[in-house]
């Protein structure tokens, strides 16, 4: 364990390639050229660890040799059956979060981004916001209430932030793998921004959101996002009123979320649809049609004329051949390969209309497809950020996100933090993960996860002369070395990287 | 081209003269020391030595300052004498009194007053109503054909990417340098990698002496049939390379002037502490976001105008006061401008046409192109009058010195006539 967690950290620090978690780490663990693009199923002569190994990476987050041998041990089939049909796997030692009680009803009008300005403006016209009232007569009479204002969008920011670190912790503890990894998929797709949504309630719910639909029917998810608090406020559509219908969310319906940009959709569909869209709003955490602000004219989208409302769009949409080809595109991007042939393409997009957009068949389909156990698949994926921080910390076998190195501070500087990507459309993900700073802070997360002080390791876990070790050490060399003599001496080791170890890079 | 003083440093340290033009002075690690003018002349050289004898203006710098999200331009470079635009925006047309009058026709947002002083200093050029054909309103798309300047182009290199691999065919490191934390497309070159670095400080490799000893081991380039790989080991390279020169040149930078607040400060003060210490970089890349005004714009833009402000006016005196004032311009754009009439937000809505900017010493400054009707619309939306392309042409030919634009462009557009 100790000896593969060691050229597992060595591989990390010159790649960021997903290696099978086999010591002798093989390119020709995959299977063979002629592979590529053809969905028939593999069959127990074609199982072996190496491609257990690659299945956990993909539909999860990697994971310690032990888990990988089980999987082994299986039939295909059974373990991509026990990977994508979760819900019977017991998640009750996962914690709910655990809030800080920083919420206080007054707030609620005032969460979102322009909160500061409502409150002030609210603290002119009745003296008081928030709970908390003017100071008449004072110099600067409504700094109360601006304090106030920046007390709650502060204490929310770091709320949402703990909210991320939660959810870090429930993609390492999880035992339904697939779950948490296709919910940061989806979180991707759907994106939302805390800093923009200001209300860390709204972005569990949120969550909670994708986790319930991340594997159900395509249809109802988009329903239910379109339906989400969090992006509700997100998008502004609680802005949008019959007569001044505001675009924002019904064109990132479209564009991003189902259909792609420009694939089947002019901007007069946009502008339509973001009429039928009007009085879709949240009050507080719930969803809220207000009818008095529902534009009920008819509206004409893809060539449908009628009194079409948000539901209405989304049915007429499912209609559209481009929406299987946005997501199949996507799905097979994020747990296959940057590249699709149109044919194969094509196949699974007719697959998943087949299917009804079921995602649990075509997710089946594409696990267990000799396609994705073809060399152009099999580790050739650069991990996202936080594929990679959750997979070595799962094969370092820690319990526990470490605080330190910290967190959201890596996250950022690799560029991807967590409920708060760029903008709408997500991260563009793939190579673009890989910039000279983002790889060289690739290399130093694992440097600084390893070791206490990586700039002066020299004597960090080598016995000082009075056969005491007397650095702190990380809960990753806790976990690693433990106190023994052994452990001292695989990470002197750690310090005198041999090239013959590198062999394992190239996986 | 021979330098008696550039070839005792080369062989005072016992470099081959190959090194000393791949990575110029300071690459060698004895750039600090020297006097300025000295660095000046020994990138030049090297410059020039790489792009060729009859390459022109082989020390200028072209800076592009990307404004993301689509910044609108009305109320940026203020009509206001234009009765349409005050009918269109009741609540955020900026008030006559409070425009910094330019000409009698425009004038620039009241936080612009940096802008307004290099303006009337004759350095900044405003060219009007930049867009292009069937424009384009989701900012992906739109900033994509910013990028490439081909729609729908199979190419996956960026504009700039395509004028440095014409201008410079074999290598040239650190050529272009992108702040921020992500490559741009527009930079996007076959021949030169990039260098990408937000945060100085992280931009280096940890390690006891021990451990980084062996890294050029591990980061050497080994044959693969893995794509991934082969590219994960060429960016190592370069940053292997270029981690500690531009750390060192941005931590021994010494600038008293302030930059002002807002994430441009950081990024503009980097490339000038790249400039200030004798980097071959010609072509750099910065971006700042905000723009996309929905709601609420009155506050949002002022905030970001101001911003924008401080850090570009710091930056012009930074390069001035490092008497590098004549080989610097700046090139700023948005994406697409926004609607003429505001929305019930009190915000506007994604539009086409804006203005584009150029700063610099060179610049003939003043108003270019034809300000476009705001009673003549496209479905409420601008009719552009200069084609983007235009504005990116006169930066290669007019200021860079090249002069095959029709081929970097893949199209054929005439320059705006901004450089004197």
């Amino acid at each position: 364990m100790r000896k593969i967690a060691l050229l597992i950290a060595l591989s990390l620090v010159c790649g960021s390639l997903a290696p099978p978690g086999a010591a002798k780490a093989d390119y020709k663990a995959a299977g063979p050229k002629t592979w590529a693009g053809d969905l028939t199923a593999i069959t127990k002569a074609d199982w072996n660890y190496a491609r257990a190994g690659h299945l956990l990476e993909r539909a999860g987050f990697g994971g310690a040799p032990e888990e990988i041998e089980r999987l082994a041990r299986m039939t295909p089939q059974q373990a991509v059956e026990e990977l994508v049909e979760y819900q019977s796997k017991d998640n009750s030692h996962l914690p709910p979060f655990e809030e800080s009680r920083i919420y206080d009803p007054g707030v609620a009008p005032y969460t979102e981004e322009n909160g500061v300005g409502a409150a002030i403006r609210d603290g002119r016209r009745r003296g008081e916001a928030l709970g908390v009232k003017t100071a008449a007569g004072a110099r600067m009479p409504l700094q109360p209430v601006v304090d106030e204002a920046y007390y709650h969008l502060y204490a929310d920011r770091l709320e949402s932030r703990r909210v991320a670190l939660w959810w870090a912790n429930r993609m390492l503890q999880t035992s339904r793998p697939l779950e948490e990894k296709i919910a940061l998929f989806w979180h991707d797709h759907f994106a939302i921004n805390y800093d923009r949504v200001g209300d860390y309630r709204k972005v569990l719910i949120y969550l909670d959101t994708l986790r319930k639909n991340a594997t159900g029917n395509f249809r109802d998810f988009v329903l239910a996002v379109a339906q989400d608090p969090a992006m509700l406020v997100y998008l502004d559509n609680g802005l949008s009123v019959k007569g001044r219908a505001n675009e924002n969310f019904a064109r990132e319906v479209l564009e991003l979320f189902t259909m792609g940009e420009s694939k089947g959709y002019t901007e007069r569909d946009i502008r339509e649809a973001a009429r039928a869209f009007t009085g879709w709003t949240q009050d507080d955490l719930k969803f809220v049609i207000k009818q008095e602000l529902h534009d009920t004219d008819n509206k004409t989208i893809f060539g449908q004329t009628g009194n079409l409302d948000g539901v209405g769009v989304v049915d007429l949409i499912m209609k559209q051949p481009a929406m299987a080809r946005l997501i199949t595109q996507k799905l097979y991007n994020y747990f296959v390969a940057e590249d699709l042939s149109p044919r194969l393409h094509e196949r699974l997009a007719q697959r998943f209309r087949d299917g009804k957009y079921e995602l649990k068949p075509l997710l089946k389909t594409i696990f267990l497809s000799r396609d994705f156990y073809s060399p152009q698949a099999y580790a050739t994926q650069i991990k996202t950020p936080a594929h990679l921080i959750v997979s070595t910390c799962r094969k370092l076998g820690l319990k526990e996100i470490p605080g330190t190195p910290e967190f959201r501070a890596t996250m950022a500087a690799l560029g991807q933090e967590l409920l708060a990507p760029p903008n709408v459309a997500g991260w563009e993900g793939g190579r673009s993960w890989i910039n000279p700073a983002t790889l060289l802070e690739r290399g130093n997360y694992v440097m600084k996860l390893l070791f206490a002080e990586p700039e002066s390791q020299e004597g960090l876990l080598r016995p000082s002369a009075g056969g005491e070790v007397d650095r702190p050490r990380t809960p990753a060399t806790r976990s690693l070395a433990g106190d023994d003599a052994q452990g001292q001496a695989m990470m002197a080791l750690a310090g005198r990287l041999r090239p013959q170890r590198l062999e394992v890079g190239k996986a | 081209m021979k330098d008696p003083v550039i070839d005792h440093i080369i062989s005072e340290c016992g470099c081959s003269r190959r090194d000393f033009l791949r990575r110029g002075l300071y690459g060698l690690g004895v750039g600090a020391g020297l006097p300025l003018f000295l660095q000046n002349t020994s990138n030049a050289l090297a410059a020039q030595e790489l792009a060729g004898k009859d390459a022109r203006h082989p020390n200028r710098i072209l800076v592009v300052v990307e404004l993301s999200g689509g910044n609108d331009g009305l109320n940026t470079v203020v009509p206001y004498t234009h009765d349409a635009y005050y009918k269109a925006r009741p609540q955020i047309g900026i008030p006559k009194n409070q425009v910094r009058k330019l000409t009698d026709e425009f004038g620039l947002h009241p936080q612009l007053m940096g802008c307004e002083r290099i303006f009337k200093e004759g350095r900044m050029a405003i060219v009007q109503g930049c867009g292009y054909p069937n424009p384009n309103l989701s900012h992906f798309t739109s900033m994509e054909y910013w990028h490439t300047a081909v729609p729908n182009g199979a190419d996956s290199r960026g504009w700039a990417g395509r004028f440095a691999d014409a201008k410079w065919p074999k290598p040239v490191e650190n050529l272009i340098v992108n702040v921020g934390p992500a490559q741009k497309r527009a930079v996007q070159s076959g021949v030169h990698a990039p260098i990408v670095f937000n945060d100085p400080e992280k931009f280096t490799c940890l390690g006891s002496q021990e451990q980084k000893a062996v890294f050029p081991e591990l980061m050497k380039k080994r044959p693969t049939k893995n794509s991934s790989l082969s590219f994960l080991q060429g960016i190592s390279e370069t940053a292997a390379n270029s981690s500690e020169l531009v750390k060192t040149a941005c931590a021994e930078y010494r600038s008293q002037t302030n930059y002002g607040a807002g994430n441009l400060r950081n990024d503009l003060r980097r490339v000038a502490a790249l400039i200030a210490g004798g980097f071959q970089t010609q072509i750099y890349y910065v971006s700042t976001s905000g723009w996309d005004t929905h709601a609420g714009q009155l506050a949002a833009q002022a905030l970001h105008l101001g911003y924008l402000d401080d850090a570009l006016t710091a930056f012009m005196i930074d390069v001035k006061r490092m008497g590098r004032a004549d080989d610097v311009a700046v090139m700023m754009f948005s994406e697409f401008g926004r609607r003429v009439g505001e929305n019930a937000s009190l915000g506007t809505d994604h539009g086409t046409a804006g203005p584009m900017y150029v700063f610099g010493a060179k610049v003939k400054g003043g108003f270019y192109g034809q300000p476009p009707s705001l009673t003549d619309l496209d479905d409420g939306n601008l009719k552009m009058t200069t084609d983007f392309r235009s504005v990116y042409a006169t930066m290669i030919k007019e200021w860079m010195g090249y002069d095959d634009t029709k081929a970097v462009l893949k199209g054929n557009y005439p320059t705006v006539g901004v450089f004197a």
